[in-house]
């Protein structure tokens, strides 16, 4: 394993793990752990509820927030408002925030429930959120491609190919299991764009949100997605996008090769799979 | 499949030729609470027809009843209808059977691609349960917040039952919880101890929502690992407290115990009867099922979803097993999402024991072990620990482990049935009934 962070800290926050892990997304925050040890880091875990106070995000370098039930959304919201400017402040001194699903509705500016009612949100992310087509969830497997110069697909174009699998970095691939429809805004991009799947909104085609360093003003990277799986392991290229991003502040200029093989080889066999269901 | 769309129908005439029926619902122990009640009504000399656990829906139960009724022809000794029901087919099911005992036994996270969230379960069960007539017997697990939410909400007597302090336990599975806000007001719960997921006992900070002591309850005693374990039930109304040997492990099976007592007392069984029965009763097919072969001990069980996977995880770490198979499918009928196991730990089930990983999503969960907590798994084990098919696994585990081993097999709905089915081919178990 390369020791490429040895000797430095990595503070990892997971938001609201206890409404906020809707199958399986506590997998993101394990693989950024382990990606991180791996590599020689002390990595240091906090678990944010939503009646925790505000400093508890000082210091951090990745955010990491899950997918809840519809019905746990009000609360997420509310336990979003009392973290108040916290979260805005630890994007804005450059950490990096992953929002999934749930989190990457709560977190745009404005989510429109099921019932209508519209929750304002603290805006982080560039999207909005409209309410769901009555009886429609979009639910399947996905697999969407990133564009070629997307920053994600670059830093894994080397990882891929030590492992035999060259060409698969740019994809991602996941499960989604939503019914709110997010559009994202004009100055800002998708993260990929859907080849098997519905992705955002089952209209356009565009998946997730991609606002890298510095965009719209803010330090931090934000990257979200509707996306389950969860969504790292397996897709190794966009995990050590995010970490790589939010240690940039604290010189590591290149993360450095780990052994993804086995990452690889079951984002390959997901892929696959899904095309095949495509095509039956 | 027209037949699906034309929602059937059970007959007026099906349904009066019953003495009632018993309802079985929930995430987690319909099966074996189902076959619980079976056996003991059987032993206190009720007749009962009942449903194959894989024909739980509308469908399935309509066509049991009416194979029954076309067999057995207008009786006079009318049996007891027992029956296993899909949680989003509980109302339809109930609202054409006269229904004297309803039993739920938890509602947890399963096959979100296929129910929705659990919620969605939970808005149905709300109306049904409001519903229910006065005459008919709610019974519900006391450790459930959101079931004894329901049961605060019903019209008809309710029956829960628990654990009665929490279990002697080992072993972190490393599961999330999944409910921690109150059903009633959506405040922040206590929880003062867990005896299985999000079972056990709770309180709210906010509102005064609380667990209440439930009518019959269990004690869990010393685990003899896949054997099956100690279990004292605290009998109401002065009957005592009665000390036996269940031959299921874990947790889940004093639930499902305790469940099944409930409900067989709910329809005038007497308990102390019942509790001597129980001891003696096996498990149904596939659920703690043992299997020999060539001299090697298999336990098959069925591992569908986080509450379940862990339960199995707690059980095997300490349990004397040599050696363990590992499938996942992802079949509609275990939902196609597999992404659930991220939310178990499974190294603690398989560190130090010979491993085979197998199912559609082999190399997902391959993946889930390499991202274990560093160090408790071995990649360089990893490597040549994975089999395409489930019974393929099974072979080369029995081949390399001596006679006189024990290997668990962890499967998923749809691998237990494959594998199960090879077995049965192979002449090793009884076909499971159609």
């Amino acid at each position: 394993m390369s020791g490429g962070l040895s000797g430095l800290r990595v503070v990892i926050a997971q938001l609201f793990p206890e409404r906020l892990n809707l199958y399986g997304d506590t997998g993101n925050v394990r693989t950024l752990i382990q990606r991180s040890v791996w590599r020689g880091a002390d990595v240091e875990l906090r678990t944010i509820d939503t009646y925790a106070d505000e400093d508890c995000l000082v210091g951090v370098d990745v955010i990491v927030a899950g997918g809840g039930p519809d019905a746990d959304q009000v609360a997420v919201a509310h336990g979003l408002t009392r973290l108040g400017g916290a979260l805005d402040e630890a994007v804005r001194s450059g950490a990096s925030l992953l929002a999934i699903c749930g989190a990457f509705q709560n977190l745009g500016h404005a989510y429109a429930t099921v019932d209508g009612v519209v929750l304002k949100g603290p805006g982080l992310l560039d999207v909005r959120t409209a309410a769901p087509r009555s009886g429609r969830r979009m639910v399947g497997g996905v697999t969407a491609v990133l564009d070629a110069h997307s920053p994600i697909a670059v830093l894994g174009r080397a990882s891929a190919a030590a492992s035999g699998f060259a060409g698969q970095e740019r994809t991602i691939v996941g499960f989604e299991n939503h019914a709110g429809r997010t559009f994202v805004a004009a100055g800002a991009k998708p993260l990929g764009r859907v080849s098997i799947g519905q992705g955002n909104n089952g209209e356009d085609r565009s998946e997730g949100l991609l606002e890298g360093p510095g965009q719209g003003g803010i330090a931090g990277l934000r990257l979200a997605s509707y996306l389950h799986g969860p969504l790292l392991p397996a897709n190794p290229h966009v995990a050590d996008y995010v970490l790589g991003a939010a240690l940039v502040r604290k010189g590591v200029r290149e993360l450095g090769l780990l052994d993804d093989h086995d990452e690889w080889a079951a984002h390959a066999a997901n892929a696959r799979r899904w095309n095949g269901r495509r095509a039956a | 499949m027209i037949a699906e769309r034309i929602s059937p129908r059970i007959g007026g005439r099906i349904a009066a030729n019953l003495d009632g029926a018993v309802l079985v619902s929930g995430t987690n122990g319909k099966t074996t609470t189902t076959r619980l009640i079976v056996d003991l009504l059987e032993r206190a000399g009720i007749k009962t027809v009942s449903n194959p656990s894989g024909a739980n829906l509308l469908r399935g139960v309509t066509s049991t009843l009416i194979a029954h009724r076309r067999e057995m022809g207008d009786i006079e000794d009318a049996p007891v209808a027992v029956l296993e029901v899909d949680e989003m087919s509980l109302d339809r099911v109930a609202a054409q059977l006269p229904v004297r005992v309803l039993v739920t036994t938890n509602l947890v996270r399963d096959q979100l691609d296929r129910y929705g969230e659990t919620d969605a379960i939970l808005q149905r069960w709300t109306r049904l349960i409001s519903a229910m007539s006065m005459g008919s017997i709610f019974v519900a697990c006391a450790d459930d917040p959101r079931l004894m939410y329901l049961a605060s909400r019903t019209g008809s007597t309710v029956r829960s039952y628990g654990l009665s302090a929490a279990p002697p336990l080992a072993t972190d599975a490393g599961l999330t919880p999944e409910v921690f806000a109150c059903p009633a007001c959506d405040g922040q719960l206590e929880r003062s101890w867990i005896g299985l997921g999000h079972l056990g006992d709770y309180h709210c900070r906010r509102c005064g929502f609380r667990r209440i002591d439930p009518w019959l309850s269990v004690c869990i005693g010393r685990a003899h690992g896949f054997e099956g374990t100690e279990l004292t039930f605290h009998l109401p109304n002065g009957q005592g407290d009665h000390t036996l040997n269940l031959g299921l492990p874990g947790v889940s099976s004093a639930y499902n115990a305790a469940a099944a007592l409930t409900a067989v007392a709910s329809l005038g069984v007497p308990l102390e009867s019942a509790v001597a029965s129980l001891s003696s009763l096996l498990p149904p097919w596939g659920r703690y099922e043992h299997v020999d072969i060539n001299g090697r001990e298999v336990i098959l069980a069925l591992g569908k979803n986080p509450a379940s996977l862990a339960e199995l995880v707690r059980i095997g770490s300490t349990a004397e097993i040599d050696a363990v198979l590992v499938a996942v499918n992802d079949a509609i009928a275990d939902g196609r999402d597999a992404s659930w196991y991220w939310d178990v730990d499974l190294s603690p089930l398989l560190v130090g024991r010979h491993y085979v990983l197998t199912g559609s999503r082999r190399l997902d969960l391959a993946l889930r072990l390499k991202y274990a907590p560093d160090g408790r798994v071995d990649p360089g084990l990893l490597n040549g620990s994975i089999a395409e098919l489930p019974a393929i696994g099974l072979d080369r585990l029995i081949e390399e482990s001596p006679p006189g081993s024990r290997i668990l097999a962890v499967l998923t709905y749809t691998a237990l049935i494959e594998l199960r089915g090879v077995l049965a081919k192979r002449g090793l178990v009884q076909p499971a009934p159609a």
